[in-house]
C-alpha cells in the first residue's frame, strides 16, 4: 500500500507519481470540456471550423482590397489563414485555461488531485478544435493549388511551441486568477490586441520597418509560431525565420513557462482555500 | 495490534481574516494589492492602518492515530474545526504546521454531487467522478453495473444529472465512492440527504467496508445515534481542538453532557424570552425516572420538571419537543388540558412536573421549548431552552430501528401477522 506524508510548507516528493496516477484524469477533464461544449449547440463541433472560417473570410474581404500587403505572389487567404489558425488555438487556449480553477471551483474545494491537470485539460479542447480547422486549411491548399513541401512536416514543431506558450501563460495565469478576478477581465484583451500585435493577418514586414527593432518585435513568443506557420505551409524562404528573433522567443517562452509553473506549484496547495 | 492507517501529529491550520476599514469583499483584485503596496511603501509605520489582519486558526495542535478497522466519528459544534479536518486529511488543503502520514487510498465525500457536470447524463458523470477520484477506467467499467445497481438510477442512466433529484445525485454520488473500494473513506454529514431506505442501504455499505481488509471509515455527523450504530471510536472538537477521543459511548455521552451544560442551566437570566412576566420560569430540568440520572432512553420513565419563581393557582405550562428538521414541534404537552390521572406534586419549591411513563422519542437530540400562560395569555415563552439528548433503548420490548429517517415518535402498538 503506499503512503503518502503531507507535511506542512513542504511540496511532496510524490507530486509527480500522483500526475502520473491521475492522468486518465487529464483525459476525462478534457472529454468533459468538449462534450459540454457542444452540448446544447445546434451546429455543435462545427462552431470550431465556423469561428476560424468567418475570421479568415473578413480578414480576406478587408485586407485583400485595402491592405496590398507584400504576400510574395501567394493569395493573401493562405498567408492569412497561416497566421489565423495557431492564433485561434493560442487564443482560446489562453482564455480557457486562465479559467479553468475558478470554472472548476467545485472540484478543487472538495477534492484532491493534483490541480496542474485543470488548466492542462482544458488547453485540449482548444488543441481538437485546432486540429478540425485544420479541414479548412486543406481546403485552401487544395483550392490554390499549393503543393506541400517537406517543410510541412515541421509544422507541428510550431504548433509545440503554441502550446507550450499557451500552456506557460495559461498556468501561470490560471493560477493568479484565483487570487485575482482582475486577470478574467485582461485575457479577452491580450487575444484581442494580440491579434494586430502579432503578425496574425498583417505579414511582418508590414509591421515591422525598421529592422532594428525585428528582434524586440520576436519577444512575443506566437511571433516565431506564426512565422513557422507560413513557412512550412507555404514553403517559401521568404518567409524563413529570422534566428536572432527565434532565440528571443524562445527564451521568453521559457521564462513564462518556469514563472509560471514556479508560482503555480507555490500556491496550489492552498487554492481550495483562497478559492 | 492493527497497522496505523493516518498518523496526525501536531497539525494546526490557520486562516488570515482581513478585516477592511471601508467594505467587505470577497476577492482582493489586482488593483487593492498594488494600491496598499504602494501605499504600504510610504507609510511602513502604519502598515495596519490600511488592513487588519487576524489569524484565525480553525485547527490547533491536532494529534491522532488511525488504526486498520477503525471507524471513527467526529462530532462537535459547526465551526469546532471537523471540515477543516477532513479537508486536510483528503489532502485538498495543505495544513499550516504539523504533518499527517496516510496509508493507501483515500476516497473523500465532502459533498456528493463533487465531479458531476451537470450537462452530463448519469452514465458520463459515473465515469468522470471515478476519474475524479482517482479510479483507473478500467476499474470504473468493472464495478460500472455495481455502481448502477446500488444507486438505483438503471432508467435514467442516459439523462444529463442535470435533470436528476437532489436524492437521486446522493445515490450516484455515494454509490461511486463507495464502489471505489479506498482504504480510507471519508465521508462528511451527506447522508442527511437521502430517503431513510437509501441511509440504511449506505450504512450497511460502509459496515461492509469495514470488515474487508484495512479498511478505515471517518465519519462527520451531526446525528449522534448514526455515529454510534457506525463508529467503534469517536473524537470530540471544540473550537479547533481536540479535546476527547476515546471509544464511542464514553466520547458521546461526553459530548451530550456537555452540550446540556450550555444550552440548559439557569433560565432565570435568560433573556431570549417573550412574554408577560408575571410568572417566569427559573429552571429546568430533564431526569430519568429509573435511576439513570440526566441520562434519557428511549422507552423509559422520564420526568421533565420546570421550576417557576412564584405559585400562581390559575397558571398552566406547555412543554414542546422539536427537532431540527421540521419547524414545529413533534409533541406538546399541556398543563391545562386536564385529566384524571394528573396531581399535585408535592415538592418545596413551585414547580411545574411533567412525567412521561415511556418516552415515546426515538433516539437523537431533541429540543425543548417552554411556554407559561395565564388564561390565554402568554407570561413566559422559551423556545430553545436546551437540547435533550435521547440514547437507544427498547420501546415497549419492541427493538429500535439501526438507522433514522423512520418518524421520530413512537406510539404504542402491537402487530396481528396473517396466519401462515
Amino acid at each position: 500500500m503506499n503512503k503518502v506524508l503531507v507535511k506542512a510548507g513542504q511540496s511532496g516528493s510524490q507530486y509527480w507519481t500522483d500526475i502520473w496516477h491521475f492522468r486518465e484524469l487529464l483525459y476525462f477533464l478534457a472529454w468533459r470540456d468538449i462534450i459540454v461544449r457542444y452540448k446544447q449547440a445546434v451546429f455543435g463541433v462545427a462552431w470550431a471550423i465556423i469561428r476560424p472560417l468567418l475570421t479568415l473570410c473578413i480578414f480576406t474581404m478587408i485586407f485583400s482590397k485595402a491592405g496590398h500587403f507584400p504576400t510574395h505572389g501567394l493569395p493573401y487567404s493562405v498567408v492569412a489563414f497561416a497566421g489565423i489558425w495557431p492564433w485561434q488555438f493560442f487564443a482560446s487556449a489562453l482564455s480557457e485555461s486562465s479559467n479553468s480553477l475558478v470554472n472548476n471551483s467545485q472540484l478543487v474545494s472538495k477534492i484532491y488531485f493534483p490541480r496542474l491537470l485543470v488548466p492542462i485539460g482544458s488547453l485540449t479542447v482548444a488543441f481538437v478544435d485546432f486540429l478540425l480547422s485544420g479541414a479548412i486549411f486543406l481546403v485552401l491548399i487544395l483550392y490554390h493549388h499549393i503543393l506541400p513541401t517537406w517543410k510541412l512536416a515541421l509544422l507541428p514543431l510550431f504548433f509545440i511551441m503554441a502550446f507550450a506558450t499557451a500552456s506557460g501563460s495559461g498556468i501561470l495565469l490560471s493560477a493568479l486568477n484565483v487570487k485575482y478576478r482582475d486577470v478574467r477581465m485582461i485575457v479577452p484583451f491580450i487575444a484581442q490586441f494580440g491579434f494586430f500585435l502579432s503578425p496574425v493577418v498583417i505579414p511582418i514586414e508590414s509591421i515591422v520597418t525598421n529592422p532594428k527593432w525585428l528582434v524586440w518585435y520576436y519577444a512575443n513568443p506566437m511571433v516565431s509560431v506564426i512565422q513557422g506557420f507560413r513557412w512550412a505551409i507555404t514553403g517559401r524562404d521568404e518567409f524563413a525565420l529570422y534566428w536572432p528573433g527565434f532565440a528571443m522567443s524562445m527564451a521568453v517562452l521559457i521564462i513564462i513557462f518556469v514563472i509560471g509553473m514556479f508560482y503555480f506549484r507555490r500556491t496550489e496547495k492552498t487554492l481550495a482555500d483562497v478559492i | 495490534m492493527k497497522p496505523t492507517m493516518i498518523r496526525v501529529s501536531g497539525v494546526s491550520k490557520s486562516y488570515v481574516l482581513k478585516h477592511q476599514a471601508t467594505a467587505k469583499r470577497d476577492h482582493t483584485t489586482l488593483r487593492e494589492d498594488l494600491s496598499n503596496a504602494v501605499k504600504q511603501m510610504f507609510h511602513r509605520t502604519s502598515q495596519g492602518a490600511f488592513q487588519k489582519k487576524e489569524t484565525f486558526w480553525a485547527l490547533r495542535d491536532i494529534s491522532f492515530e488511525v488504526r486498520e478497522g477503525d471507524s471513527v466519528g467526529f462530532i462537535g459544534h459547526n465551526g469546532a474545526g471537523k471540515s477543516t479536518l477532513l479537508k486536510l486529511l483528503s489532502r485538498i488543503t495543505d495544513p499550516t504546521s504539523g504533518e499527517i502520514e496516510l496509508t493507501g487510498r483515500v476516497a473523500s465525500l465532502l459533498e456528493v454531487a463533487t465531479g458531476f457536470h451537470p450537462e452530463l447524463t448519469g452514465r458520463e458523470n459515473i465515469y468522470l467522478k471515478g476519474a475524479v477520484m482517482g479510479m483507473r477506467h478500467a476499474e470504473t467499467k468493472k464495478r460500472f453495473d455495481e455502481i448502477v445497481d446500488f444507486a438505483e438510477v438503471e432508467r435514467f442512466l442516459d439523462t444529463p444529472v442535470k435533470r436528476y433529484s437532489s436524492g437521486m445525485y446522493v445515490k450516484l454520488g455515494f454509490s461511486v465512492a463507495a464502489h471505489l473500494n479506498p482504504e480510507i473513506l471519508i465521508v462528511d454529514e451527506v447522508l442527511a440527504v437521502g430517503d431513510a431506505q437509501f441511509q440504511r442501504k449506505c450504512i450497511n455499505k460502509m459496515q461492509s467496508i469495514l470488515t474487508g481488509e484495512g479498511r478505515t471509515i471517518l465519519f462527520v455527523s451531526h446525528n449522534l445515534s448514526l455515529i454510534r450504530t457506525l463508529c467503534n471510536r469517536a473524537i470530540i472538537l471544540k473550537g479547533g481542538q481536540l479535546i476527547a477521543d476515546g471509544d464511542t459511548e464514553t466520547v458521546v455521552n461526553q459530548y451530550t453532557e456537555m452540550t446540556e451544560n450550555t444550552s440548559g442551566g439557569d433560565l432565570a437570566t435568560r433573556t431570549d424570552r417573550k412574554g408577560e412576566g408575571k410568572l417566569r420560569a427559573t429552571k429546568f430540568e430533564a431526569v430519568s425516572m429509573d435511576g439513570e440520572g440526566t441520562r434519557l432512553f428511549t422507552g423509559h420513565p422520564v420526568r421533565f420538571v420546570v421550576h417557576v419563581n412564584h405559585y400562581l393557582p390559575e397558571a398552566n405550562c406547555i412543554l414542546l419537543i422539536n427537532t431540527d428538521k421540521i419547524p414545529t414541534p413533534i409533541a406538546s404537552f399541556n398543563s391545562s388540558f386536564v385529566a384524571p390521572q394528573d396531581g399535585v406534586n408535592n415538592l418545596d419549591y413551585p414547580a411545574f412536573v411533567c412525567e412521561i411513563p415511556e418516552l415515546p422519542l426515538v433516539a437523537g437530540r431533541y429540543k425543548l421549548g417552554i411556554q407559561l400562560h395565564i388564561g390565554g395569555v402568554a407570561q413566559d415563552e422559551i423556545l430553545n431552552v436546551c437540547h435533550i439528548e435521547v440514547e437507544r433503548s427498547n420501546f415497549q420490548e419492541r427493538p429500535p430501528t439501526p438507522w433514522g429517517g423512520m418518524g421520530d415518535v413512537l406510539v404504542p402498538h402491537r402487530w396481528l401477522l396473517p396466519p401462515h
